[in-house]
C-alpha cells in the first residue's frame, strides 16, 4: 500500500469522526425551534459622537450594540438579538436632528440627539420610525462631556432606553419580523348535535410560548390566504389575541393537537387593537373547506412580556410532548 | 644805596625791556585761564561722556560743583597763604601746559566721542529684570551679538558699548517680549532703550475654540490643543494644552472690553445662544484664557495654526494666522464640519504641569 493512500484513508477517516461528533449539534439545530434572530448595528451620526471617537468609532457603535441587542433581547423576547451578521438587520443611528440644515452642517449649532431605527429585510424594503421619535438628548444637552466608552455606552442606555417608545418600536418595526412561516389553525366540531360547521377553537404558532416569552394581551397577526370561489384566494392580515401556551384537551378532536402542546395559542382578538387596519374573520369563517386555508406567516403586533418571567411558564406535563414541548 | 625798584621792574629787578614782554606778561594769564578752562571744560565733558556710555563717572552735577568749588577755594587760599614765589611758579607751571596739548587732548576725546556710543537698555516695568542672554543686539551686517558690558548687578540696566560714526549707525535689537528693532545709535547721546516706550511689543494672539471644540477639552474628554508654526510646508509643534478654555499665545494681557460683546453675537450667528448655558460656558471659557508661552516671542509674518485635536484624534477645530504687528489679535478656530485623521505619531500628549 503506497504511502498516499494511507495518508487518503486517515484523512477520510478523521473526517468521520468529526462527522460524528458534530451530528448531535446539527441534529439539535434542526430540529429545536428558534426564534427569528435580528442583527442589531449601531451607527454614529451624531457629530459631537463622531467627532469625539473618531477612530474608535467602531468600537463604541460594537459596544452600543451589543448593549442594545441585549436590551432587546430582554425587553422583546419574541425575537432573539445579536450582534452577529444576520439577514434580518435593526440598524441603530445615532444621530441629530434640528428643523435647518445650517444648523444641522454647524457642529457648534445645538441640536436633539436622537436614535433611529431602519429594519432590513432581504427583498423587503426597508422600514423606518419616521412618524415617530426615539429621543436621547434634548437641545439643552447637546454639549455633553463625552469621555469613555463604557461611561458614554451606560449614559446612553440609563438615558435614551427608557424613551424608546416600545410599542410603537414593536408596532412600526418589529410586527414585520416573521416569526414563523405558517400556524395552524384549529378546527373543533360545536359541542352537542347537530353537526355543524367547524369552528375554530384557536391558532397555534409553531413556536413555545415559553421561547416567545408572549403573555396574554400580546396580540399577533395570522397572515393567511383564504381561498375564494370566483377569485384568487383572499389575503388577510387577522388579530389573534395570544393566551399563552396550549395545553391540549384530553380527548382532541385531533390526535396531532398534543403535537402543538405549550406553544404558544391564540384566539381571534375580539377587539383588535386600533393602531393598525385588520381583516375580518368571517371570510375565513364561510370556508367550507378549512384545509384550504392557508396560513402564510404569523407576526407580532402587540407585546407583552411574560410577567413571570419566560422560563417560569412551562406548562405542567409539556415536557416529552412532541418538539414544541419546553425547551 | 640801592635804588627803590621802580614801578615797571619785575620781582627780580628786572626791567621790562620791551613792548613785547608786556604784551606776553598780559597773555600769560589769560592763556592760563584758556588752558584752565578748556581743561575744565574737558574733564566735565570727559566725565559726562564716560558716565553716559561707559557708566563710571561722577555721575551728578553736584559733585562737579563740589569739585570745582573746593579747586576754586583751594586757589583762593593759595593767593593768600603762599609765598609770592612759589605762586608764580604755580602759574607758570600751569601756564607752561601748551595750549596746543589741550586741544590736543580735546581732539582725541572728540575722536573716541565721536567713533563710540553705547546703547542702554532698561526693564520692562513688568519684567524683573534683564538677562544678558535674552536681550540681543546685533550689528546689521553680521548675526554675532555684541555681548553687553558687566555689570555689578543684575538690576541694572544693560549697556552695550558700540562703534558707530558722526551720523549714527543703525543696530538690530531684540528685547524678550518685543519684536525685533532698528535703532539708530548717534555719537555722544547715544540711545536708551525703554522697552515698554520705544518697541513695539511682540505679536500676542487669542485663540478661541469654538464651543464643540471646547466641549472636547474638558476634563476626561481627552482633547488637546497645539499651536504649530508653520513655514513653506514644514510645520513645527510650539505649545500643547488641555485646558478647557481660550489661550493667549505672547504676553500675558488684558482682553479688550468690546471682544466679549462681539463673541457674543458670533455665538448668536451659530445659533448657540438658543442653550444659555452653552453661551455662558462658551464666554467663560474664552475670557478666562490659559496663557502660554511660545518657545521664543512671535514675530511679524510668522504663521500659525492651531487646532483642538479629540479623544479620538481628529481634528476637530482650526484656524490659520499670520501675525501681523498688532499687539493682540482675536483668532477664533473653526469647527470641522468633517473631523480630520491625525496620523497618531503627530498626536501631542498634555503636558504634565497642567
Amino acid at each position: 500500500m503506497s504511502r498516499d493512500r494511507m495518508m487518503y484513508r486517515r484523512v477520510l477517516r478523521l473526517n468521520a469522526v468529526a462527522c460524528c461528533l458534530l451530528w448531535p449539534l446539527r441534529l439539535a439545530s434542526q430540529e429545536s425551534p428558534a426564534r427569528p434572530v435580528v442583527q442589531v448595528i449601531f451607527h454614529v451620526e451624531a457629530a459631537q459622537y463622531k467627532a469625539h471617537y473618531f477612530d474608535r468609532l467602531d468600537a463604541f457603535s460594537k459596544e452600543a450594540a451589543k448593549k442594545l441587542a441585549a436590551r432587546f433581547r430582554d425587553d422583546f423576547a419574541f425575537l432573539d438579538f445579536t450582534t452577529d451578521p444576520k439577514p434580518i438587520r435593526m440598524h441603530v443611528i445615532l444621530a441629530n436632528r434640528s428643523a435647518s440644515d445650517t444648523c444641522m452642517q454647524n457642529p457648534d449649532c445645538p441640536k436633539e440627539t436622537v436614535l433611529r431605527l431602519e429594519l432590513e429585510q432581504p427583498d423587503l424594503a426597508t422600514l423606518l420610525n419616521k412618524d415617530w421619535i426615539w429621543g436621547y438628548l434634548e437641545l439643552k444637552d447637546y454639549a455633553i462631556t463625552l469621555s469613555e466608552i463604557p461611561a458614554d455606552i451606560e449614559h446612553l442606555e440609563g438615558l435614551a432606553y427608557p424613551k424608546l417608545d416600545t410599542s410603537r418600536f414593536v408596532i412600526d418595526l418589529l410586527s414585520h419580523v416573521q416569526l414563523a412561516p405558517t400556524g395552524r389553525l384549529l378546527w373543533e366540531q360545536p359541542a352537542g348535535p347537530p353537526a355543524g360547521k367547524e369552528q375554530l377553537a384557536g391558532v397555534a404558532v409553531p413556536l413555545p410560548a415559553t421561547l416567545l416569552c408572549a403573555d396574554q394581551h400580546s396580540v399577533l397577526v395570522l397572515r393567511s390566504e383564504i381561498p375564494q370561489k370566483f377569485t384568487q384566494p383572499l389575503k388577510a392580515d387577522l388579530a389573534v389575541d395570544a393566551q399563552g401556551p396550549f395545553i391540549p384537551p384530553e380527548n382532541p378532536p385531533d390526535e396531532s393537537w398534543k403535537n402543538e402542546s405549550g406553544n404558544l395559542f391564540g384566539v381571534p382578538a375580539a377587539e383588535p387593537p386600533t393602531s393598525r387596519k385588520w381583516d375580518r374573520w368571517d371570510p375565513m369563517f364561510a370556508v367550507e373547506d378549512k384545509k384550504q386555508i392557508r396560513v402564510t406567516g404569523v407576526f407580532m403586533h402587540a407585546y407583552r412580556k411574560m410577567d413571570t418571567g419566560c422560563a417560569a411558564a412551562v406548562p405542567p406535563g409539556a415536557a416529552g410532548l412532541g418538539p414544541g414541548g419546553g425547551q | 644805596m640801592p635804588n627803590p625798584p621802580s614801578p615797571t621792574s619785575d620781582e627780580k629787578g628786572r626791567k621790562p625791556d620791551s613792548g613785547s614782554n608786556t604784551a606776553k606778561a598780559s597773555g600769560e594769564p589769560r592763556r592760563v585761564w584758556v588752558s584752565a578752562v578748556l581743561l575744565a571744560a574737558l574733564v566735565v565733558t570727559v566725565n559726562a561722556w564716560t558716565t553716559r556710555h561707559l557708566g563710571w563717572g561722577l555721575e551728578n552735577a553736584f559733585g562737579i560743583t563740589s569739585i570745582a568749588a573746593g579747586l576754586g577755594l583751594a586757589a583762593t587760599l593759595g593767593e593768600k597763604f603762599l609765598p609770592e614765589e612759589e605762586r608764580g611758579a604755580l602759574r607758570i607751571s600751569l601756564a607752561r601746559i601748551p595750549l596746543a596739548v589741550v586741544a590736543g587732548l580735546w581732539i582725541v576725546f572728540g575722536t573716541i566721542a565721536a567713533t563710540r556710543s553705547s546703547i542702554v537698555v532698561f526693564s520692562d516695568a513688568k519684567e524683573s529684570s534683564l538677562s544678558n542672554e535674552t536681550v540681543i543686539l546685533t550689528r546689521m551686517d553680521s548675526v554675532n551679538g555684541i555681548p553687553p558690558a558687566a555689570r555689578s548687578s543684575k538690576d541694572e540696566p544693560l549697556r552695550f558699548e558700540v562703534p558707530t560714526s558722526p551720523f549714527g549707525r543703525p543696530y538690530r535689537l531684540k528685547v524678550p517680549g518685543y519684536i525685533e528693532q532698528i535703532v539708530e545709535v548717534h555719537p555722544l547721546t547715544g540711545l536708551t532703550v525703554l522697552p515698554d516706550r520705544d518697541l513695539r511689543v511682540s505679536p500676542s494672539v487669542l485663540f478661541r475654540p469654538p464651543p464643540s471644540a471646547l466641549q472636547e477639552l474638558s476634563l476626561g474628554s481627552g482633547g488637546k490643543f497645539q499651536i504649530l508654526e508653520l513655514a513653506g510646508k514644514t510645520s513645527r509643534p510650539l505649545v500643547v494644552s488641555c485646558q478647557k478654555s481660550s489661550f493667549l499665545l505672547g504676553r500675558e494681557q488684558e482682553i479688550p472690553s468690546g471682544w466679549p460683546e462681539l463673541w457674543k453675537l458670533e455665538l448668536d450667528v451659530s445659533g448657540v445662544t438658543a442653550v444659555s448655558s452653552m453661551t455662558s460656558a462658551a464666554l467663560l471659557g474664552w475670557h478666562h484664557y490659559t496663557p502660554l508661552r511660545p518657545p521664543r516671542d512671535l514675530t511679524p509674518d510668522m504663521v500659525l495654526e492651531a487646532r483642538v485635536i479629540s479623544g479620538g484624534n481628529a481634528i476637530i477645530a482650526r484656524a490659520r494666522v499670520r501675525l501681523r504687528t498688532d499687539p493682540l489679535i482675536d483668532v477664533p478656530l473653526a469647527a470641522e464640519s468633517t473631523p480630520k485623521a491625525l496620523p497618531p505619531k503627530e498626536v501631542p500628549s498634555c503636558p504634565a504641569t497642567e
